[in-house]
């Protein structure tokens, strides 16, 4: 059974391209505190956001390079994290892989740092990457976020003929402090639609920008002023006039890409 | 250590002690992959090992049910199996379709069947030989003597036991039980609805396997199956379209010895499309509770 569609635009005029029409799934895997200690590092500081970019080499080797944006003290965690060899950081299963890591920074700023990683000789475990390696043909993907107590995972195949068995290894790897949450599997689209998610906001300029947008403020006539606002949530007027001006400011910085640093 | 009930598993050593008997196509024994990825059977399986097809060749295409009496003793008289022979089985992801034609087997009454424990990936993962080549087999003519229509359950039984006092096990994953997930992403098993057969608590399969794929010891097993162990009611397991729940009727009856245990094989594909049929759904894994707190 083949799932993946030739496109009806292939390039028949050049023999040995074929289209194929990418296919995607995505799913979110929570982790309890004190399982995974680069995961504690973003339940601890809600404001710690990551991306990455991953590629499977082969089912024990990957790549990957990880934006993550945050308080200095917490990127200096995870950097330090990822350096130590003793350290896992990817396995999903009880117990650590054992591997060849290779680490170095692209980018460190206060707020920002930019890691690459690559593991070889994967063994003793297993990781969304090497299950997916198993599964899945080869050219994988991976696009992830993760925040606070979630990994978002989405990958990308030529084709999806035996997803359902690294769904179901997933679920059957998966420790048991770590949970499971079911994405959706089709039609690839789209490809880093939400940047400026990885724009890292302080929780309170960030609880501001929410209260704002659902009442209304953004709308064209605004639905409601920022004095009512203001009433509204209980705060002075200057103290929510600058929570949105500050993150307003970081949210335009970050969509040009300009450093956002403080 | 606590032994299994039933001496149904075999170490990889003993078959590996076993491979001239294995490979001259001999009646008395014969070795089968059953593997949930048939693909792999042609990198590299145990030498002397045939593949079975589960998708083809352990189900009936045309009723969605178990083969028919007479398919079944074609297909193990095909290679070469009699009714005197020991089966062995192993297959990929925990043994999960081998334990599922380990329960077909003692359904249609075959005397010895054994797994070999850790299947696949434990056998690969311990760097034990491979081979790529097809074994030779000879046709024999198999026969089902007597039916043990008592380890399988249909849905009518399953629902007049709702009103009894009969332990129901789920050993789908916590998402599918609570019925957050209605068909599983790259499964063409999608129901119209999601959740649980009342009262039914979630034990997932692959708690019943340790992490290097084999099984687990029996004081852990009986662990893992506590909340339905103590009581003296029959036990019904079920899955999603069968098959997992087969390993867990495997560890019930054979390495825990519980004598009352059914095997649900419509499972939740035949129930959640059931009109009529009750459902709960949200309900916390109780199992997954358990575990966590037990840490």
């Amino acid at each position: 059974m083949r799932i993946y569609r030739v496109s009806t635009l292939s390039h028949s005029r050049f023999p040995g391209y074929e289209t194929v029409i990418m296919r995607e799934f995505t799913f979110g895997i929570e982790y309890e505190a004190n399982t995974d200690p680069v995961m504690d590092v973003f339940i601890n500081h809600p404001e710690v956001l990551a991306h990455s970019l991953d590629g499977c080499v082969t089912e024990d080797h990957f790549w990957r390079v990880e934006r993550i944006t945050g308080p200095t003290a917490a990127l200096n965690r995870i950097e330090e994290l990822r350096f130590d060899d003793s350290i896992c950081g990817e396995s999903i299963t009880e117990t650590d892989c054992r591997a060849t890591r290779h680490h170095d920074v692209l980018k460190r700023t206060n707020n920002e740092r930019v890691l690459y990683t690559y593991l070889e000789g994967i063994s003793g475990c297993e990781s969304v990457h090497t299950l997916a390696g198993r599964y899945l043909p080869s050219g994988l993907i991976f696009e992830t976020h993760r925040q606070e107590d979630r990994h978002d995972w989405r990958i990308l195949m030529r084709s999806d003929e035996k997803v359902g068995m690294l769904y179901d290894s997933l679920g059957a790897a998966l420790r048991s402090d770590l949970t499971f949450r079911m994405g959706h599997l089709r039609d690839a689209e789209g490809w880093q639609q939400d940047t400026l998610a990885a724009v890292s906001l302080p929780a309170s300029q960030r609880a501001a920008l929410h209260a704002a947008l659902d009442a209304g403020y953004y709308e064209t006539p605004r639905q409601i002023k920022l004095d009512d606002l203001a009433d509204q949530l209980d705060m002075p007027r200057s103290t929510l006039s600058y929570r949105l001006r500050q993150a307003e400011a970081k949210l335009a910085r970050g969509y040009i890409g300009e450093s956002v640093d403080d | 250590m606590a032994e299994y009930a039933h001496d149904v598993l075999v170490s990889p050593e003993w078959v590996v002690d076993r491979f001239d008997e294995i490979q001259a196509d001999d009646p008395a024994l014969q070795l089968f992959e059953v593997s949930v990825d048939t693909d792999v059977y042609d990198d590299g399986h145990i030498p002397g090992a045939h593949s079975l097809d589960w998708n083809v060749e352990l189900q009936d295409p045309e009723t969605f049910d178990v083969l028919t009496r007479e398919d079944f003793e074609t297909l193990l008289g095909s290679y070469g199996v009699t009714s005197e022979t020991t089966v062995v089985l192993y297959g990929d992801m925990m043994n999960w379709f081998a334990a599922y034609a380990f329960w077909l087997l003692k359904y249609y009454g075959h005397p010895d069947v054994r797994l070999v424990n850790g299947g696949r990936d434990y056998w690969t993962r311990q760097s034990f030989p491979l081979s790529t080549e097809q074994p030779p087999v000879t046709e024999r003519k198999y026969e089902v003597t007597a039916v043990n229509d008592e380890i399988r359950v249909d849905r009518e039984i399953v629902n007049d036991a709702l009103d009894r006092d009969v332990s129901l096990v789920d050993v789908r994953s916590p998402e599918e039980y609570r019925g957050e997930v209605l068909a599983p992403p790259g499964w063409n098993e999608g129901v119209q609805r999601g959740g649980h057969i009342p009262g039914a608590i979630n034990i997932p399969w692959s708690q019943a396997v340790a992490e290097d794929g084999r099984f687990k010891p029996p004081e852990e097993l009986r662990h893992v199956y506590e909340p339905i162990l103590d009581s003296e009611t029959e036990i019904f397991v079920y899955c999603r379209i069968g098959e997992r729940s087969a390993l867990a009727w495997v560890v019930l009856h054979e390495l825990l010895g519980q004598e009352d245990v059914r095997h649900y094989y419509g499972s939740w594909v035949e129930w959640g499309n059931t009109v009529g049929a009750p459902i709960e759904r949200g309900r916390y894994a109780t199992q997954k509770l358990e575990t966590n707190s037990m840490q």
